[in-house]
């Protein structure tokens, strides 16, 4: 069978390939003139080294660190993001979600991907699947213990889902065994997961930090 | 609309495929995803359409089509459809320069529409309700909230385009600002759900006061 056959057994239309169209699209309006120099390349540098979950760590840091400041997070997100110049493009307007021992809270996007680009980086593909946004605003529980994330029966899960123009970032609990930490150690604690929600810092878990 | 899109709640899907804190790879697996976003904005940038139409255009995507395709392959069609519905290029065109079929979003089915005229303001701690209107156009909340009972929790500092009507590239739908309406888990999913509760950002147009 061919495989336009097959595609047109399962009702699914003939295409060329991703790459070919996506390539394609860019070189049809470039051709008309319609494209900035260095437009694309500018925008794949912003999202590969600009936007990473760095930031939200070093807002968290701060925020462990720094009373005033952490005030500021939580009455005016947007504000305290101002200050370190990290609102951008999907991260224009920001609330920072407490977590607290009887609250953890959990971020999705159910119906498309948003996300705090400019402080949490990209979101993964695992945020954007089906599976996620299905699943985690009706079993965050069971979901984020499939991940590995067991949350306590006592604690109650809030799932916020990104459905307008507000962008979050879940502002985790300072994990016991970092006291006397300095800002700049607390924040290669905080990884993107934990801004999502799905993870918990843990003095035990110094991560990388990948652009991604 | 309730589009396939329209995921939240629904039942039936396997593991989330990834471990907390697990690796998750380059921001781009490959070397034509950026464009995705980058042509996107560009469409927004250059006052083509806006960042609603492109939402918009991607819940358009046939259902079938939509499920089996990937993350950027789903903007590169958006955005082309896009392209293609304001004339800065022809099908044909697109088509000529891919070498190949080029599948489109299916068409817009509804003119879109404005804010409703009778909204109300409110604040922290007012009980509201989600409308329980069907509407065949763009829509920024989840189906699962619809006519359901919520606490205001938050009330945002900012107005933007009502999606209903931006998301048509219509420019009387006003600006407003939205509210995060947290919803006990069992408000929205009966005992079938581990959610103590579920906070949705929601459009001032979409909410009615409870008395």
């Amino acid at each position: 069978m061919t495989l336009a056959a097959h595609q047109n057994r399962t009702g699914l239309p003939e295409q060329a390939p991703a790459d070919d169209r996506a390539w394609a699209l860019k070189n049809a309006l470039e051709a008309k003139g319609l494209i900035p120099a260095g437009f694309n390349e500018g925008w794949k540098k912003t999202f590969e080294e600009d936007y990473t979950p760095r930031r939200g760590a070093e807002l968290v840091a701060r925020a462990w660190t720094d009373p005033e400041f952490r005030e500021l997070l939580l009455s005016d997100g947007t504000a305290a993001v101002a200050r370190y110049g990290y609102l951008g493009a999907q991260g224009e307007y920001i609330r920072a979600l407490a977590d607290t021992p009887t609250v953890k809270n959990v971020i999705v996007c159910s119906l498309c991907s948003c996300t705090a680009w400019p402080i949490l980086g990209l979101p993964p593909t695992w945020y954007k699947g089906f599976e996620y946004r299905a699943r985690v605003v009706r079993e965050p529980r069971r979901v984020l213990a499939e991940l590995g994330t067991t949350i306590p029966d006592d604690v109650e899960i809030k799932v916020y889902d990104t459905t307008a123009e507000t962008r979050y970032m879940v502002l985790p609990m300072r994990p016991a065994g970092t006291e006397g930490w300095d800002a700049e150690r607390l924040a290669n604690i905080v990884t993107k997961d934990c801004l999502i929600g799905v993870a918990l810092p843990s003095a035990d878990v110094v991560v990388e930090h990948p652009n991604t | 609309m309730d589009g396939v899109h329209d995921l939240a709640g629904k039942q039936g899907f396997g593991p989330v495929p990834h471990t907390a804190n697990g690796p998750i790879g380059d921001t781009f697996k490959y070397d034509w995803e950026h464009l995705g976003y980058s042509l996107l904005f560009l469409g927004v940038t250059n006052g083509y359409f806006t960042l609603d139409e492109v939402r918009h255009a991607v819940e358009r995507i046939e259902p079938k089509h939509y499920l089996t395709t990937p993350y950027y392959e789903r903007y590169i069609i958006g955005a082309a459809t896009l392209m293609v519905e304001k004339g800065v290029l022809t099908h044909d065109e697109l088509e000529a320069a891919t070498g190949g079929p080029f599948p489109l979003a299916l068409p817009v089915t509804s003119p879109g529409r404005p804010a409703r005229e009778n909204r109300e303001t409110f604040e922290v701690g007012d009980k509201v309700r989600v409308t329980g209107d069907h509407f065949a156009g763009h829509v920024r909340y989840p189906a699962f909230c619809r006519g359901k009972v919520g606490t205001v929790q938050h009330r945002t500092g900012m107005t933007w385009p009502f999606p209903d009507a931006a998301g048509h590239g219509r420019s009387d739908g006003g600006a407003e600002p939205s509210y995060h309406v947290e919803f006990d888990g069992a408000e929205l999913f009966g005992d079938d759900t581990d959610a103590g509760a579920v906070v949705v950002d929601l459009f001032e147009g979409y909410l009615e006061r409870v008395a």
